[in-house]
């Protein structure tokens, strides 16, 4: 099985998901604004190209490369030594961003897919993080083209052999994804939730989907600590 | 008048014999180098030379004059009232504003090229222009000045065009077409910022291979 799975680094989350992701496959780890996605993608990539031996490609579209090296280091990721090894690759493609402030999104899948293929072979990547669709959505006029492109997308990725996690962010109130079709094109789906309890929010995982795997499907809480997203997969939600 | 010919017609008038051809030929009429010569007591070669260069300045009108098998140049001044101006807005500024715009066009891409976290792709680009263009300091600061190579727009653009090509291959064989052709364009809005009209006006934009 350990060959199989691609582990996140998250031992309560590997643990309901019978060692992590499955290799080669597209996941997707959605959840409200403030939920956790992009350090539980961080975890991922960084477990990878530190522990394991799987370089990562870490996309950010959305946030200033430098917030993630705040939130890395906060959370004890030492970035420096492995970019010099050059086994993490963390790029901000919204810095290239044409057109300023009027350009609704930052690129296009067929933008991303052209980048990829040029990088994961110069890399040698075996993960990879785009964080997140939702600076990807804006591009496409419809649902429809966007359901359309990311099949496309999706395609080359499974050809890619790269164990690829996309960050999509839920607009509370308004479903599980920002676009509704996000799920139905990735292998597994990874909710985190943020809900109120007694006055508090509490952070709540679930593994909605998982092609491939027999996996748990309770609503587990997770916090964050010092070392980062901690799973409590002994504890359910109920 | 622009600041080469400006320098022809400053450097004819102050010779010792510029003012006395000017005045020798206010009367409107057609004079050739011989001519000159014998009146003004000089050697043709040197009432040539003088003659040549006063047209060059833009003072004399100079025509072929036809005498058998021979031929010959002929000049005569079109008005004896003489004006000299020089526009140093028109010949100095807009060669300088395109060299910071195309400075800044390059220190932007590399910029770019070190924010987007490439490991190394901006210490490259640096390398790849140092190794295509080691000339280019050179080539650039004792080129514009007078009397250096670098003396018009087009040539600047020609040269920047070259670099721009360097780095969107460069950026190209390391992320892929689209990515480098996002981050040429980048860097192309951030430094036309504020400079739009001189873009516009002298097409800078063009040997970047931006719309």
């Amino acid at each position: 099985m350990g060959n199989e799975r691609a582990s996140t680094g998250i031992a309560g989350f590997d643990r309901l998901a019978a060692g992590g992701f499955s290799r080669g496959t597209i996941n997707l780890v959605g959840g409200p604004a403030g939920s956790g996605k992009s350090l539980f993608a961080l975890h991922f990539a960084y477990h990878g190209a530190s522990d394991v031996g799987e370089p990562a490609l870490y996309l950010v579209l959305e946030e200033p490369r430098a917030n993630v090296e705040r939130v890395m280091s906060m959370f004890g990721m030492d970035l420096r030594p492995l970019e010099d090894r050059r086994v993490f690759f963390l790029i901000d493609l919204g810095e290239i961003r044409p057109g300023g402030k009027d350009r609704k999104a930052v690129v296009g899948f067929d933008e991303l897919q052209d980048f990829l293929k040029t990088t994961l072979p110069k890399t040698g990547a075996k993960r990879l993080v785009v964080d997140s669709l939702s600076a990807v959505g804006p591009y496409y006029p419809t649902p429809e083209d966007f359901r359309e492109r990311m099949f496309s997308f999706s395609r080359f990725l499974r050809n890619a052999k790269v164990t690829t996690l996309l960050v999509s962010e839920a607009v509370e109130g308004e479903g599980l994804t920002r676009y509704g079709v996000e799920q139905f094109l990735a292998d597994s789906f990874v909710y985190l939730g943020l809900e109120e309890i007694k006055g508090e929010l509490r952070r709540t995982l679930t593994i909605r989907k998982m092609r491939f795997t027999r996996h748990d499907t309770a609503k587990h809480p997770f916090h964050i600590g010092t070392a980062g997203v901690d799973v409590l997969a002994d504890e359910k939600v109920i | 008048m622009e600041e080469k010919p400006f320098a022809h017609a400053a450097r004819a008038l102050s010779s010792d014999h510029g003012l006395r051809i000017l005045s020798l030929l206010k009367n409107g009429r057609w004079r050739i180098a011989s001519e000159v010569a014998h009146t003004l007591g000089i050697h043709t070669s040197t009432a040539s030379k003088w003659l040549y260069e006063l047209h060059r300045g833009g003072f004399l009108a100079r025509r072929t004059r036809k005498a058998g098998t021979r031929k010959a140049y002929e000049y005569r001044l079109g008005s004896p009232h003489l004006t000299l101006e020089l526009d140093l807005a028109e010949s100095e500024t807009p060669l300088e504003a395109s060299l910071i715009f195309y400075t800044d066009f390059v220190t932007h891409a590399i910029e770019l090229a070190r924010r987007l976290g490439w490991p190394g792709l901006d210490k490259e680009i640096l390398a790849r222009l140092e190794a295509a263009r080691n000339d280019l300091k050179e080539y650039i600061f004792a080129g514009i000045p007078k009397d250096g190579p670098l003396r018009t727009v087009d040539q600047l653009k020609r040269l920047y065009g070259q670099i721009a090509a360097e780095i969107r291959d460069l950026c190209t064989k390391t992320m892929g077409e689209m990515a480098a052709s996002d981050l040429v364009e980048s860097a192309y809005e951030e430094a036309s910022e504020g400079k739009e009209e001189l873009v516009r006006r002298f097409h800078l934009n063009k040997p970047l291979g931006v719309a």
